[in-house]
C-alpha cells in the first residue's frame, strides 16, 4: 500500500538526485556560459558524445566510471582544441559577438548529432552494469542504483573543481578571465590560453555528464537536445558563474519536476525548469547565487 | 642598466592618427612624468608601451643587461614577463579576488612564481594596509587602497621598468597626494625606474626627475629638470604651442 507521505518522500529523493544528474550536464556550460560568457549550446551535444564514448568503452569492458576517468584528459584535449577554432574564428577580431557564437555552436551540436547518428544509427545505447536494475531501499524510500550512481558525480566534481578555483593559481586565474581578460594580461598570464584551459575543462565534465546520463537510461543522438533549455536554465538561475549554485539550483528543478510528475502529470516536468526562472528571475535578476554586478 | 626607448613612434585607432614621431626614454632608477590633459594620447602612448595598441610606426625597445628588445611585436602578457609592468589607469584590479588573490594572481606568471613568496613579502612589508586587509574583496576598498593594490601587484611581476597611468584619477584630492608621494617613496627606497603619465601636474612634477609634456599626440616639450619647471612655460606646452 503506498500512503501520500511515501509519495511525497520518494518524490523528494527522486528530486534530489535528478536535480544532482541535472547538475552534472550542466556545469560545463556554467564555466563556458556562466565564467568564459560562452554561450555554448552545444555542451548538451557533447554530454552525448562523452555518453558514446562510455558506451564504447563498455563494448571493450571498461566499466562506465572508468570509462569516464579515461574520457577526462580526452575531452579535456577536444574542448580545448574546440575554443582555438572558436578563438581563431571570432574572438581575434575584438569582442566575439553573441549572436554569432550562438550560432557557430547551435551548428556544431547539430553537426555532432547527425554524425553520431550516421555513424551508430539512431537506436538507443546502453550501459548494463552490476548495480543497474537493483534498488537501494530505506523504509519508504526506494532509490533505483541507476539514479543513485550518477547522482554522486556532481557533487564529486563539483567539489573538486571548487577546490580547484579556490586553491590553485590557474583556478584563481580562470576566476579573474571571468570578470576581466585585461587583469590578467597585466598580471603576466595569457588570458587565451586560461579561456583554453577552461573550456577544455567544461568540456571534460561532459564524459562524466554523459556516463551519468547514459547510466541512468537508454541514450540517443538526439537525447542533447531535451537537455539544453533545462541546462540554461539551471546556470541562469544559479546566477552566471557560480559552481556550488549550480548543484543546489538544479536539485531546485529536480525536486520540482518531480513533485510535478507525482502530482500533476509527467508531460507538464519539462516546462518547470522555465517557469522556475521566469518566477525567481523577476525577483533576482543577478540569479539565485550570483554576485550583484 | 635598465632602459625604455621609445623612438619615433606613430599610433592611432583605425583612420584616427593620435600619436604623431613621439620619442621619449626612461633611464634607469629615474622617476619621469609624461604631463598632458585628457584626450592629448597619453593612454594610448602608454597603451602601445604595453602592447594593448599596436604603433603603425616606430619602435618600443627595452634594454637590460645589455640586452635588448622590441617589444612592439609582443603579446601585453609576454610584455610584463620581460620586467615592464604597469598600473593602468582605472587600475584593473578583480574586484571579486580578494587582495591576496589579486597578488598573487600577478606573482604567479612562470617568469616570476619561484619569487612569489619574497615578493608578497615585500608587498605587505612596503604596503601593511595590504597585509591588515589581504582576505578582503579588492572591489570592497577605497579608492585610494585600491591604487596601492594596483601598485603592489605591479611589483609582484619583478619589473624593471613600471609604466604608471594617471594614479590621481578618481581620487579625492587629498589622497592624490598620498599616493603620488608613495609612488616617490617606494621609487626613491627600491630604485625603481618608474614613467608616470598624470594630468596633475605640479603634483607630478614635484616627484620627478625629468618630465616630457605630450600635447595633441606630439612632445612639445623635455625637461632635464622637473624640480626648476616654469610653470607658465609648462602651461602654454600643454596647450600645445611650440
Amino acid at each position: 500500500m503506498t500512503s501520500s507521505l511515501d509519495i511525497f518522500l520518494n518524490a523528494i529523493s527522486t528530486g534530489i538526485v535528478l536535480g544532482s544528474i541535472y547538475a552534472s550536464i550542466a556545469l560545463g556550460l556554467a564555466i563556458t556560459f556562466g565564467i568564459l560568457h560562452i554561450p555554448n549550446v552545444a555542451h548538451p551535444a557533447l554530454v552525448i558524445v562523452g555518453a558514446y564514448f562510455v558506451f564504447f568503452m563498455g563494448q571493450w569492458g571498461v566499466g562506465a566510471i572508468a570509462a569516464a576517468l579515461v574520457g577526462l584528459p580526452v575531452f579535456y584535449l577536444l574542448g580545448m582544441a574546440l575554443y582555438s577554432f572558436y578563438s581563431r574564428t571570432f574572438e581575434r577580431q575584438g569582442q566575439a559577438n553573441v549572436l554569432q557564437s550562438l550560432t557557430l555552436f547551435f551548428g556544431l551540436s547539430l553537426v555532432i548529432e547527425i554524425i553520431i547518428a550516421l555513424l551508430f544509427g539512431s537506436e538507443l545505447k546502453s550501459v548494463d552494469a552490476s548495480y543497474v536494475g537493483s534498488s537501494l531501499v530505506l523504509g519508504p524510500i526506494t532509490m533505483p542504483y541507476r539514479l543513485l550512481v550518477p547522482a554522486l558525480f556532481a557533487p564529486i566534481m563539483i567539489g573538486a573543481l571548487w577546490l580547484y578555483l579556490h586553491r590553485t593559481h590557474s583556478g584563481t586565474a580562470i576566476r579573474a578571465v571571468a570578470h576581466d581578460d585585461r587583469a590578467l594580461s597585466i598580471s603576466g598570464i595569457n588570458p587565451t590560453w586560461i579561456k583554453r584551459h577552461a573550456f577544455g575543462i567544461a568540456t571534460a565534465t561532459a564524459v562524466v555528464g554523459g556516463a551519468a546520463l547514459i547510466i541512468m537510461g537508454p541514450v540517443e543522438p538526439f537525447a542533447g537536445r531535451f537537455q539544453i533549455g533545462r541546462v540554461f536554465a539551471i546556470v541562469v538561475l544559479a546566477g552566471m558563474g557560480s559552481i556550488p549554485g549550480t548543484l543546489v539550483v538544479a536539485i531546485m528543478i529536480g525536486i520540482a519536476e518531480s513533485f510535478v510528475s507525482a502530482y500533476l502529470t509527467p508531460s507538464w516536468s519539462p516546462g518547470v525548469a522555465f517557469a522556475i526562472l521566469l518566477l525567481a528571475l523577476g525577483l533576482r535578476p543577478q540569479g539565485l547565487f550570483g554576485a550583484t554586478r | 642598466m635598465n632602459r625604455l626607448i621609445i623612438e619615433n613612434l606613430h599610433a592611432g585607432y583605425g583612420a584616427v592618427p593620435v600619436l604623431h614621431d613621439v620619442s621619449l626614454e626612461v633611464n634607469e632608477a629615474e622617476l619621469v612624468a609624461l604631463l598632458g590633459t585628457n584626450g592629448n594620447g597619453k593612454s594610448t602612448l602608454l597603451n602601445c608601451i604595453m602592447g594593448f595598441v599596436k604603433p603603425t610606426k616606430g619602435r618600443i625597445l627595452l634594454e637590460w643587461d645589455g640586452k635588448t628588445k622590441a617589444l612592439t611585436e609582443l603579446a601585453p602578457f609576454q610584455i610584463v614577463r620581460h620586467g615592464l609592468s604597469i598600473v593602468p589607469e582605472g587600475r584593473r584590479l578583480v574586484p571579486n579576488l580578494t587582495v591576496e588573490d589579486n597578488l598573487k594572481l600577478a606573482g604567479s606568471n612562470p617568469q616570476v612564481r619561484r619569487r612569489i613568496e619574497e615578493n608578497l613579502n615585500f608587498c605587505y612589508s612596503t604596503f601593511p594596509v595590504l597585509k591588515e586587509r589581504h582576505r578582503q574583496l579588492a572591489g570592497s576598498m577605497s579608492g585610494g587602497q585600491q591604487q596601492i593594490l594596483a601598485i603592489a601587484r605591479c611589483l609582484m611581476t619583478s619589473p624593471k621598468i613600471i609604466v604608471i597611468d594617471e594614479p590621481s584619477v578618481g581620487l579625492a584630492p587629498i589622497i592624490v597626494g598620498q599616493v603620488i608621494e608613495t609612488i616617490k617613496t617606494l621609487q626613491q627606497e627600491t630604485n625603481l625606474t618608474i614613467l608616470m603619465a598624470e594630468q596633475s601636474f605640479f603634483q607630478a612634477i614635484s616627484v620627478a626627475s625629468r618630465a616630457y609634456a605630450l600635447a595633441h599626440g606630439r612632445i612639445t616639450r623635455h625637461y632635464e629638470n622637473a624640480g626648476t619647471i616654469d610653470h607658465d612655460d609648462l602651461k602654454r606646452a600643454m596647450l600645445g604651442a611650440s
